[in-house]
């Protein structure tokens, strides 16, 4: 599908998904990337100006917002100031006349899913950030609707708050088995919680696929900051008898792969998750340890290889000891920043 | 104990505030700079907004009726006043002041409601001529309502000829001019408070399933309470001091169909002189717009404070 500004700004461009029925799909893409819009276009909040929107067989496109059987959570707290947490979460089913006894039960439920039961009385403005985003959440769920869509619902939660409801939000979308689309620009989020991945970028789809499987390949170095942290080294391919050499100052990678013979003479840069490296005594590649730090909430210790500063798991090593690494696998991404190969 | 205040005294329970002895013990020249003079300021606007009110009251009291005889201490008090307009024995002061209710109050409610249908279209939905709508509001509050009565003369002439009951000194007709008069502005100021409102609110619950109906009545409205208030206030209030318009309108009709300021001009222009009474009719009009306020005030005041909602 496709959506395009009234100034003729293309916001979505050829994006095409599809969310197999329970599945959890995850959008990452950074901020201005088109998340939102793919997600208020299944929602249709927002028109398309261009393709179909489909749930199972059925072609919603045309199908007012209140008849296509979503449900939706809100970046901001988008609650009824004027209604109780109850009133808030019954709000879908008392406007669609559901009897009241199935109301007060289908609440209920939902409330001690998310442990709402103790504040379900309190206006929304009451609770903090996390708790009003469970309410949201519950709303949304309360009519168990066909499709889920939650728009980075924990991106305005703190931190130990957003890790306890990555869990609560994963077993509830589980247990009912709702097909839902996530939007997010956090890398932990994604990984926690996705079946797939869909990666994307100036309102284009730049790839989809299983965590693990973006995680290890992803397609360009944008994507791969989404996904996980990494770090860069720049460097020249130099092919050798036996395969070629990705070489930066004094430091040098071997890598196999054919693929490089077309860049050969070319700047590349060697991309490192913290995992691909490992503390070898008796490795020739050296490198130097420049302190230990936190890397998105994980001990992470940083080193200096040629002359570029890597990040890797965790070391008891103190600052200016010299090791010996081994690289056991990293990514090589050409000057456009799209991935040359996946080396393991 | 640990003290935590800036700049108090150690030890002293509560650190977190200066004492009141730290405020008495400055120098007067520097309170008077810094606090002092905005009493005297205070003072002067309070004893500028009450004297005309004082001296209405006081009149009011007077027997005598007249102005030169009145002082702002009366000397012969008396309610001679009061019981000759209520007793109607000149004019028909209860029939003026029910009418004023109506007429006032019926604008004050229709058209908040009609201002606020308006401004729901204008602030959440996209059509053809919105802008041009918006700003055509805008122009016609320009022109002052003294361009209007020539053709509001005519109009309700004409009217008169086929529905009697809306000619020239009909109440309901005054309401009806009322309603259009005051509607581009109330939308404007509804307008903008709507537009403070997230629209997710909307969004959520037309996901949720409601329509722009249930939305408007549900979710909406109750939230714009604080502007509703302030916007059926500032039209009663209006509505209730109008002279010019519905003195076209009614003037010319039976004299049991006038409002309050049609009516008790009557007592005063010219060869009346009935400044006593007209002052007694003064304040009991007063009545309705102090009795709303205090009953809106709850309602603007909670809805500020509830502050609920967030960007």
């Amino acid at each position: 599908m496709a959506m395009v500004a009234p100034d003729g700004t293309r916001i979505l461009d050829d994006v095409s998904l599809e969310v197999a029925q329970g599945e959890l799909l995850v959008l990452v893409g950074p901020s201005g990337s088109g998340k939102t819009s793919v997600i208020r276009a299944v929602a249709g909040v927002d028109e398309i100006s261009s393709g179909r929107v489909m749930f199972d067989d059925v072609d919603v496109t045309k199908v007012r917002i209140a008849e296509r059987d979503v449900g939706m959570v809100f970046q901001s707290a988008a609650l009824f100031p004027t209604h109780t947490v109850r009133n808030n979460i019954s709000f879908p089913l008392r406007i669609r006349k559901v009897k009241e006894p199935t109301v007060r039960k289908r609440v209920a439920a939902e409330a001690r899913a998310l442990g709402l039961t103790e504040m379900i009385e309190h206006w929304p403005q009451q609770l903090s950030a996390g708790h009003q985003q469970l309410v949201q959440i519950a709303r949304a769920m309360v009519r168990v609707p066909q499709v889920l869509l939650l728009d980075e619902p924990l991106a305005h939660v703190d931190r130990p708050t957003r890790y306890r409801l990555r869990a609560d939000l994963r077993q509830l979308q589980q247990g009912y088995g709702v097909t839902t689309l996530l939007a997010t620009n956090e890398p932990g989020e994604a990984m926690a919680l996705a079946d797939r991945i869909a990666a994307i970028e100036d309102g284009r789809i730049q790839q989809v696929g299983p965590p693990q499987d973006v995680y290890a390949a992803p397609a360009d170095t944008h994507i791969a900051w989404l996904t996980g942290p990494i770090s860069f080294i720049d460097a020249t391919v130099q092919p050798d008898t036996r395969g070629f050499w990705l070489t930066h100052g004094n430091f040098s990678l071997r890598a196999w792969a054919p693929v490089l013979s077309s860049h050969v003479g070319a700047k590349v840069r060697i991309g490192l998750r913290p995992d691909g490296v490992r503390m070898v005594p008796s490795s020739s590649t050296r490198a130097v340890v420049v302190g230990n730090s936190f890397d998105s909430g994980h001990p992470v210790t940083k080193v200096e290889i040629g002359s570029a500063i890597v990040s890797i798991e965790a070391l008891n090593a103190p600052p200016d000891t010299d090791i010996g690494i081994r690289i056991d696998h990293f990514l090589v991404f050409g000057p456009d920043d799209k991935l040359i190969v996946a080396v393991s | 104990m640990t003290d935590i205040g800036l700049g108090a005294p150690a030890g002293t329970a509560t650190g977190t505030r200066a004492t009141p002895a730290t405020v008495a013990r400055q120098p007067f020249g520097k309170w008077f700079r810094q606090v002092g003079w905005r009493h005297l300021v205070g003072v002067a606007a309070l004893f500028f907004a009450l004297f005309p009110v004082l001296f209405i009251i006081s009149s009011s009291l007077n027997a005598a009726g007249t102005l030169s005889g009145s002082s702002l201490i009366p000397t012969n008090l008396s309610l001679i006043n009061y019981r000759e307009l209520l007793n109607g024995t000149e004019a028909p002061f209860i029939d003026w002041f029910l009418n004023t209710l109506y007429v006032a109050g019926g604008a004050a409610i229709l058209n908040t409601g009609l201002a606020a249908f308006a401004s729901y279209a204008f602030s959440r939905m996209r059509f053809v001529g919105r802008r041009a709508g918006l700003l055509s509001l805008l122009l016609i509050q320009m022109f002052p309502t003294t361009l209007l009565f020539v053709a509001l003369f005519v109009f309700v002439t004409d009217i008169g000829g086929i529905f009697p009951g809306l000619g020239l000194g009909s109440r309901t007709m005054l309401l009806v001019i009322y309603l259009g008069g005051a509607l581009g502005v109330n939308a404007w100021l509804i307008k903008g408070y709507f537009d403070t409102i997230p629209r997710d609110l909307d969004e959520s619950a037309l996901i949720d399933g409601a329509s722009h109906t249930q939305i408007f009545f549900r979710i909406i409205l109750p939230l714009a309470a604080p502007i509703l208030a302030v916007v059926a206030l500032i039209t009663f209030v209006f509505t209730l001091n109008e002279f010019l318009v519905a003195s076209v309108v009614l003037g010319q009709g039976k004299s049991e169909n006038f409002t309050l300021a049609v009516g008790m001009f009557r007592f005063i222009d010219g060869q009346g002189g009935e400044w006593g009474q007209f002052a007694a009719g003064s304040v009991m009009a007063g009545i309705p717009v102090v009795v709303l306020f205090l009953f809106l005030q709850k309602y603007i005041v909670s809805g500020l404070t509830a502050g609920a909602v967030k960007g």
